[in-house]
């Protein structure tokens, strides 16, 4: 292992230094750095309209940075990009683009030219963010401040960062996307934008999940439901569960938060069928016990796991039902394990998956590790 | 143009060289003849000192001392060489006369008979003194050399932490007595050469008997051999002279004032050249990582000393990469650096009228006429330079636009570790101006292939037959224990085997055969 690790290391070092992209003269202040764009389409003329937020940056000690918006159309999406020259009067610099906003209406249309675009172009960095806007237009979105920071599309990337730790929002940067797009038995998921109102301003929040079929968006799944369909896709990284505990003495809530997840997810023919097996195992520490009641002996703790358990498991049930009645597309990946597990079988099912997925029996367990309960390991008692 | 002069002085030189040869010939039996010949020798020259006298025998014998003043210690002379020969009453003309005053009169420890012209001349160029006798045709050469010399102070270049703070000093016979009394064994072999046709400076090969590198030491006596010049004021020019790339920027000959590193060196199989009239010494030969090593690395403990010695090697690479790479990012690969990073460059950028590439030349530039002039310049007016050099154009030159503050910093880490290996200064200076220029033609490919053509150059070249990479590649854990890392003293059982092959073990138990 360790002589692996002493030979692939100087490689990738080296290889660093090799696969420097295109060269290519340019000074930095000479640049239009993009930080992010927005992609609606005018219904009227069926052009493309672009809204580019671009990083102007001023020197002096200070160094403000602020961003700038351009609005420019045109038929397809780099005619556009490059229709912005005429206000810019500069290139538009690619490489340090952190999110692309799809409008909801070109979603429902197809994004193959978006993704088409963004890969064939050597500017734009595999690990973008591609959103879909559940706002009318997908401008609104990059036209709104957030408290996160001064430049729009940063904030919307640092958000989508910290979502790790809450678990309500896919993360699917461009290369999981494209790969997703051109894989036979699994259909694409984007993360959502949307705009809402908190202490009477207009504020973004950035949650959910977009569902494809093909390449057309079909539905949402929202903050809450995105949770359970991270552990069916096993991408949970964090977040929390809530849930209520029935003892002897009454009902408490408890929360636990997940500080790793693993999801096995495997197929399994039985009896003529396919049935897909999720073994979900999760370590999580205690955050919250809603009670003054001691939980926290032997059997208090395998209560709580018993309750966790249940939670989970019907949380997770619930949503994959939900996406194969409603919107039958193949979100989850299944149909792409089966490929690679049961080739034979895939073959026979591959031409008729979507109607084979909406009747997949899925067989969910969770099995929950406690392995702390934080600092306390008594409750706090109310004083007589 | 410079070529074709020496080329054309070439026969006049051998010409005149001939005409300088030390007069031949021998002494003849009377001494007023023999003074004689001294006086036409060194016509119009006042420091010759005649001093003529006679001993107290009845048929007394006329004696004179030659010899130059202020070589020669003037009480050594007066009270073992005039006196006892004024007293002496018992010798009388004599063809055996020079045996009997060396044998049984004069008090000199070192006394040697000649007759030859050419070897009294040159003894008494060396701070000898000559006495002859009226009836001998024999000279004798007594030992009275006492010039003043520098005193042994630490070398002013070569501080140590921590270690001996002795250094050589001009005098080549002090040198030899401080190897001497680091070496006490008698296989440390001292050849002495004279080179120089006019200066006659006295050069001396040392060598431990059993450890060198035969071959290399044969080869150096070749070259030796071979100098022809007319005189040598500094080992530098025997550097020149015998140096592998006579071109090239690397080194292939070392040079040390301190007599610990030569000893060490020496104990290594090296071969030192130490040169009279000059503190430095030569050890060859010289590898690419004699560089980053430093003495005091082995007197220090060695997990520090490595920590040291790591850094150097860093530094030196960060002096001739870190313009290139930051030219390289700031004007083809934006996409390489942060986010972050690119908009306080482009901030820092905003309003500077030059490209990157002359800012850059400009700064580095800057940088090293600073340096020289802070060498050049008397020490009680350099706190100037230092204002000038850091608010004028630090500050100053940013604030104006002229220069961004990253390019600042750039030059800044650029001139602090490239004066981290000061020997290594000058092809630092070369290969980061190379390497900057190709890389501001096609940016990080260009530095690659620098980097490359580099490694490849360092790889082709050799000192006194020995690669300068020798033991990097290829290498074994034994070759790589004094490399980046120095294993500590009781591990480092084996001399480098290309520079010692007769000898390899360095250290093992009592018991061990040697």
């Amino acid at each position: 292992m360790r002589k692996i690790a002493f030979t692939l290391i100087p490689i990738i070092l080296s290889n660093m230094f090799f696969l420097t992209g295109c060269w290519n003269y340019r000074e930095v202040d000479n640049l239009a750095i993009v930080a992010g764009i927005a992609i609606d389409k005018n219904k009227a003329t069926n052009k493309y309209l672009l809204t580019s937020e671009i990083l102007k940056i001023s020197s002096g000690k200070d160094g403000k940075i602020e961003s700038e918006k351009l609005e420019s159309d045109g038929d397809t999406i780099f005619d556009a990009i490059r229709n912005t020259i005429k206000m810019s009067g500069q290139k538009l610099y690619w490489s340090h683009a952190h999110i692309v906003v799809i409008s909801k209406d070109i979603a429902k249309e197809g994004i193959t030219p978006i993704l088409d675009f963004l890969d064939r172009q050597p500017e734009p960095r595999l690990n973008l963010n591609v959103l879909v806007s559940k706002a009318e237009t997908a401008k609104e979105v990059l036209m709104k401040k957030t408290v996160a920071g001064e430049i729009t599309s940063f904030s919307i990337d640092k958000i989508i960062d910290a979502s790790k730790a809450t678990a309500k929002l896919p993360f699917e940067r461009l290369y999981n996307i494209i790969n997703d797009y051109s894989s036979e038995g699994k259909s694409m998921s984007l993360p959502t934008v949307s705009v809402i109102k908190n202490m009477d301003k207009e504020l973004l929040d950035v949650s959910g999940t977009a569902l494809f079929n093909k390449d057309k968006l079909v539905g949402f799944l929202s903050d809450i439901e995105t949770k359970p369909f991270l552990y069916a896709k096993d991408e949970l990284k964090g977040g929390l569960v809530c849930f209520k505990v029935t003892t002897d003495v009454g009902d408490t809530l408890v929360t636990l938060e997940v500080t790793k997840n693993k999801s096995k997810i495997k197929p399994a023919y039985v009896n003529g069928k396919i049935v897909i097996n999720i073994d979900v195992n999760t370590d999580a520490t205690i955050v919250e016990i809603d009670s003054a009641e001691d939980l926290l002996d032997d059997k208090g703790i395998e209560t709580i796991k018993y309750f966790a358990q249940k939670n989970i498991e019907v949380d997770i049930e619930d949503i994959i039902k939900k996406v194969q009645s409603e919107y039958d597309t193949d979100v989850f990946g299944f149909g792409k394990l089966v490929m690679e597990s049961m080739p034979s079988h895939w073959r026979e099912v591959k031409d008729d998956w979507d109607n084979y997925f909406k009747d997949l029996d899925v067989n969910v367990k969770s099995k929950v590790n406690i392995a702390s309960s934080s600092d306390i390991k008594t409750p706090i008692k109310v004083g007589d | 143009m410079f070529f074709k002069k020496k080329s054309s002085e070439q026969p006049e030189k051998k010409e005149q060289s001939t005409k300088d040869m030390p007069p031949q010939g021998r002494l003849g039996k009377d001494i007023n003849e023999n003074i004689k010949i001294f006086k036409d020798i060194f016509k119009n020259d006042d420091t010759l000192v005649i001093r003529e006298f006679e001993n107290s025998a009845k048929d007394s014998i006329k004696l004179c001392c030659l010899y130059f003043d202020g070589m020669v210690n003037t009480k050594v002379l007066n009270d073992d060489v005039i006196r006892p020969a004024m007293y002496n009453s018992t010798i009388g003309i004599d063809d055996e006369v020079i045996t009997l005053l060396q044998e049984k009169v004069i008090f000199s420890n070192d006394a040697k008979k000649s007759s030859e012209i050419a070897i009294l001349i040159e003894s008494m160029l060396y701070g000898d003194t000559i006495l002859i006798a009226h009836g001998s045709s024999d000279g004798l050469i007594l030992n009275t050399k006492g010039w003043l010399t520098r005193s042994i102070t630490e070398p002013e270049a070569e501080k140590v932490e921590r270690g001996p703070r002795e250094g050589f000093n001009e005098a080549i016979l002090v040198n030899l007595s401080l190897l001497r009394r680091k070496i006490k064994t008698p296989n440390l072999k001292f050849e002495f050469k004279t080179i120089g046709v006019q200066t006659n400076t006295k050069v001396c090969v040392c060598y431990i008997d059993g450890i060198v590198n035969k071959s290399v030491l044969k080869e150096v006596n070749d070259r030796l051999e071979k100098i022809n010049i007319d005189g040598i004021l500094d080992s530098g020019y025997i550097t020149e002279m015998i140096k592998d790339e006579p071109f090239s920027p690397i080194k292939t000959v070392g040079s040390t004032e301190r007599p610990d590193v030569v000893a060490a060196k020496l104990l290594e199989g090296r071969v030192a050249v130490i040169v009279d009239g000059t503190p430095m010494a030569l050890t060859v030969p010289h590898l690419f990582v004699e560089y980053f090593q430093t003495n005091d690395d082995y007197y220090v403990n060695y997990i520090f000393s490595s920590i040291n010695r790591i850094l150097r090697i860093l530094g030196a690479f960060i002096s001739i990469s870190i313009p290139a790479v930051y030219l390289a990012f700031v004007t083809y690969h934006q996409e390489l650096m942060p986010t972050s990073l690119l908009l306080s460059v482009t901030s820092a950028r905003q309003g500077v009228p030059v490209p990157t590439i002359v800012e850059e030349i400009l700064i580095l530039l800057a940088f090293e006429l600073l340096r020289e002039a802070s060498l050049r310049m008397p020490s009680n007016i350099g706190s100037a330079l230092s204002i000038v050099g850091a608010l004028v154009l630090g500050q100053a030159a940013v604030e104006a636009k002229l220069v961004s503050a990253p390019m600042v910093i750039v030059a800044a880490l650029t001139g602090i570790t490239g004066l981290m290996i000061i020997k290594l200064k000058g092809a630092t200076i070369l290969v980061r101006l190379i390497l900057l220029f190709l890389s501001s033609i096609v940016g990080m490919y260009g530095y690659v292939f620098g980097m490359v053509g580099l490694l490849i150059y360092l790889c082709s070249i050799r000192s006194f037959g020995i690669p300068i990479i020798q033991g990097l590649s290829p290498s074994t854990p034994s070759d790589l224990q004094d490399v980046g890392i120095r294993v500590p003293w009781f591990n480092m059982r084996y001399r480098p085997k290309f520079l010692s092959p007769d000898n390899p073990i360095r250290n093992g138990s009592k018991g061990d055969k040697r």
